[in-house]
């Protein structure tokens, strides 16, 4: 078995060497992570060994081309058991991290919000019968696992292998989406906030985080924890800066929950997607259709259906009939995998 | 616009040649709305940024030009923007102004009940307030169309301050009486030459420009409608307040504006009260009370990023 200094002084540059004498990567690694592995060696140095191990085998894979695609991130559980997580994509959030994996998206909620990770981890969307079931459950998925981890709540949700968290998308896309497809994007997030008021919900947190969209299909879903929901009128416990801003008025010390909000966000997250998030400029410059962008800019306008109905007749005017426009980007574009 | 940048000997020099000694009727001549300044012809009013304002913050004053409330430009001219954009310079806060004074009157009665100059940063706002129409009338039906002015600011103005770094304007409406409810389609139409699917209450108006700006009303207490009688105040407060929860500034002096404005840009970027009230202790004539007054019931706006925990 190899010593710890032995491990610790090759440099990365001879990872390959170091595992071709041992097997190759994959089985070299395997043999050392057995001995070195900091859940059953009891050297103090073996965490670090460990990690060192890591990186050898994730630059001799990559020497060979054999790497597969993602950066590993390891987790400790509260109950001590250890487990790692391969992800495409790292991007931070208001409470915690967000790891786009190959078929899961994880939010890493940190321990100062573990109250509200909590509450999430045991909500579970419900639906009025079968038919609603079969329409709507693929865009609200429930957490597939939550675990407590000494970085914070990890809570995983499926992610089909077209979906793409949409502030990734936009990113991939230079920060602005064409407006024939904003369009369907705002027909999602109104088909969205139409279940959130039947729930008698409101989300709080539609936004570049938590959509996730299928240029494929045109599907729009709402993904990660429920961290600020609440139920319609009551208080909120807790809601992220750029709700705040958008609606001021849910910081005011008598504030509750309202179906209004989720609509805003919506709209809101549709005018970031087109790259003017205060919406002024869209509609004096052309670049969108006039009756897509004064919708965008106005309040939301009864309750949820009616809203929609409101969009449809914007969408319509801006657009004419629907028809299918493919948008060409797929998820290996955006995370490379 | 706003390619230049405050200098206050400019303002000095303009102020002895165009406003000192002079009357309100003497200093805005104009008789009628001039199309420069006409809402529904303007398609867009763009605060951007520029080497010489790196940072560029818009402030809106949108003053109520309705009866004797011509009084608020008069000021304006008289020093009220040299104030506003030196003490903004000089305390440092976190943006390089960018200025647009809009006059507000009635969209049931008056000709010209909207008008917006370009935002400026140097002595060319000067002369476009001086050219803007004080028509003076208003409809005696108590209550004036600000809502003109948050929808203006949410649907022809755009800014760099939020659009590239998340920072919101700020935007002042002024005056001594209580909000119409907002504004009709037609009204809409008419004034800001757009066709919205509805009817735009007061509420809606203002949650649009708060989109984008820190949405603040001052209220002239001791002038007009409001300073009238005390019933007079009440329902200019019991008008604003709901709409406005702590952004509603009551200021007993007029002449004391661009003081309060400072003020509460300062309170809306984090800054504690009293120490704003106090910083204008010196400043003479009892500044700092009056400041005190009209901020007393602001609260700041919290911004900052990441998630703030609420009540409940």
């Amino acid at each position: 078995m190899a010593a710890a200094r032995d491990i610790l002084d090759t440099p990365r540059s001879a990872a390959a060497a170091f595992f071709a004498a041992r097997g190759g990567p994959a089985e070299g690694f395997r043999r050392l992570a057995r001995h070195w592995h900091p859940d059953v060696n009891r050297d103090p140095g073996a965490g670090e060994v460990f990690r060192h191990l890591v990186a050898l085998r994730v630059a001799a894979e990559a020497a060979a081309g054999t790497r597969p695609a993602g950066t590993v991130r390891s987790f400790r559980g509260t109950d001590d058991r250890a487990f790692e997580m391969r992800h495409l994509r790292a991007r931070p959030f208001d409470a915690g991290e967000i790891l786009v994996g190959r078929s899961s998206v994880a939010y890493v909620v940190s321990e100062d919000f573990a109250d509200l990770a909590e509450t999430a981890a045991a909500w579970r969307p419900r639906f009025a019968d079968a038919a609603m079931r079969a329409e709507m459950e693929r865009f609200l998925p429930a957490p597939a696992t939550a675990v407590a981890t000494t970085a914070g709540r990890v809570m995983g949700y499926r992610r089909t292998p077209d979906q793409i968290l949409l502030g990734d998308l936009v990113g991939h896309l230079g920060g602005r989406l064409d407006p024939f497809h904003a369009a369907w994007l705002a027909s999602g997030l109104m088909n969205l906030c139409c279940w959130l008021e039947w729930a008698g919900l409101s989300h709080g947190w539609i936004g570049p985080d938590t959509v996730l969209v299928s240029p494929t299909f045109h599907s729009v879903a709402l993904t990660g924890p429920f961290l600020f929901a609440a139920p319609l009128g009551t208080g909120l416990a807790a809601l992220p800066e750029r709700t705040l801003s958008v609606v001021p008025r849910l910081g005011l010390p008598d504030a509750v929950a309202e179906g209004a909000t989720d609509r805003e966000l919506a709209r809101l997250t549709v005018r970031e997607a087109l790259g003017d998030p205060g919406g002024g400029r869209i509609l004096s410059d052309g670049s969108v259709p006039q009756a897509f962008a004064l919708w965008l800019a106005t309040p939301p306008a009864g309750d949820a259906r009616r809203d929609y109905a409101g969009w449809e007749t914007a969408r319509e005017a801006a657009f004419g009939p629907r028809r299918f426009v493919e948008l060409k980007v797929s998820s290996p574009d955006v995370y490379g995998a | 616009m706003g390619n230049g940048r405050w200098d206050s000997s400019s303002w000095t020099a303009y102020a002895a040649g165009t406003v000192k000694g002079r009357t309100r009727s003497q200093i805005f001549t104009s008789t009628d709305l001039a199309e420069e300044f006409d809402p529904a012809r303007i398609k867009v009013r763009e605060s951007r940024d520029g080497p010489l304002n790196p940072a560029a913050t818009p402030i809106v004053l949108a003053s109520d030009v309705t009866g004797s409330m011509g009084e608020i430009a008069h000021v304006l001219m008289r020093d009220g923007l040299n104030t506003l954009a030196t003490e903004v310079y000089e305390r440092k806060l976190g943006g390089d102004p960018h200025v647009m004074v809009m006059a507000v009157g009635d969209a049931r009665t008056d000709r010209a009940p909207l008008q917006a100059t370009q935002f400026e940063a140097d002595i060319g706002l000067a002369d476009q307030v001086r050219r803007l129409y004080v028509e003076g009338n208003g409809g005696a039906n108590d209550g004036e169309s600000y809502s003109g002015a948050h929808l203006f600011a949410a649907l022809k103005t755009s800014h760099d301050a939020y659009e590239v770094r998340r920072r919101k304007g700020y935007l002042f409406t002024i005056g001594d009486e209580p909000i119409h409810d907002g504004m009709t389609r037609d009204q809409v139409k008419r004034v800001l030459g757009l066709d919205v699917e509805a009817d735009i209450s007061a509420r809606d108006a203002i949650a649009m420009a708060s989109r984008t700006y820190e949405v603040f009303h001052v209220v002239l207490c001791n002038e007009g409608y409001a300073g009238g009688s005390r019933a007079g105040l009440d329902r200019v407060m019991r008008s604003w307040k709901p709409l406005l929860p702590e952004r509603v500034m009551p200021l007993e002096r007029v002449d004391l504006l661009a003081e309060a404005v400072v003020s509460a840009i300062q309170v809306a970027e984090g800054q504690h009260k009293d120490a704003v009230a106090a910083s204008w202790t010196g400043k003479g004539n009892g500044t700092a009370l009056v400041v005190a007054n009209a901020i007393g019931g602001l609260a700041a706006s919290g911004r900052g990023g990441g998630v703030r925990r609420l009540g409940a």
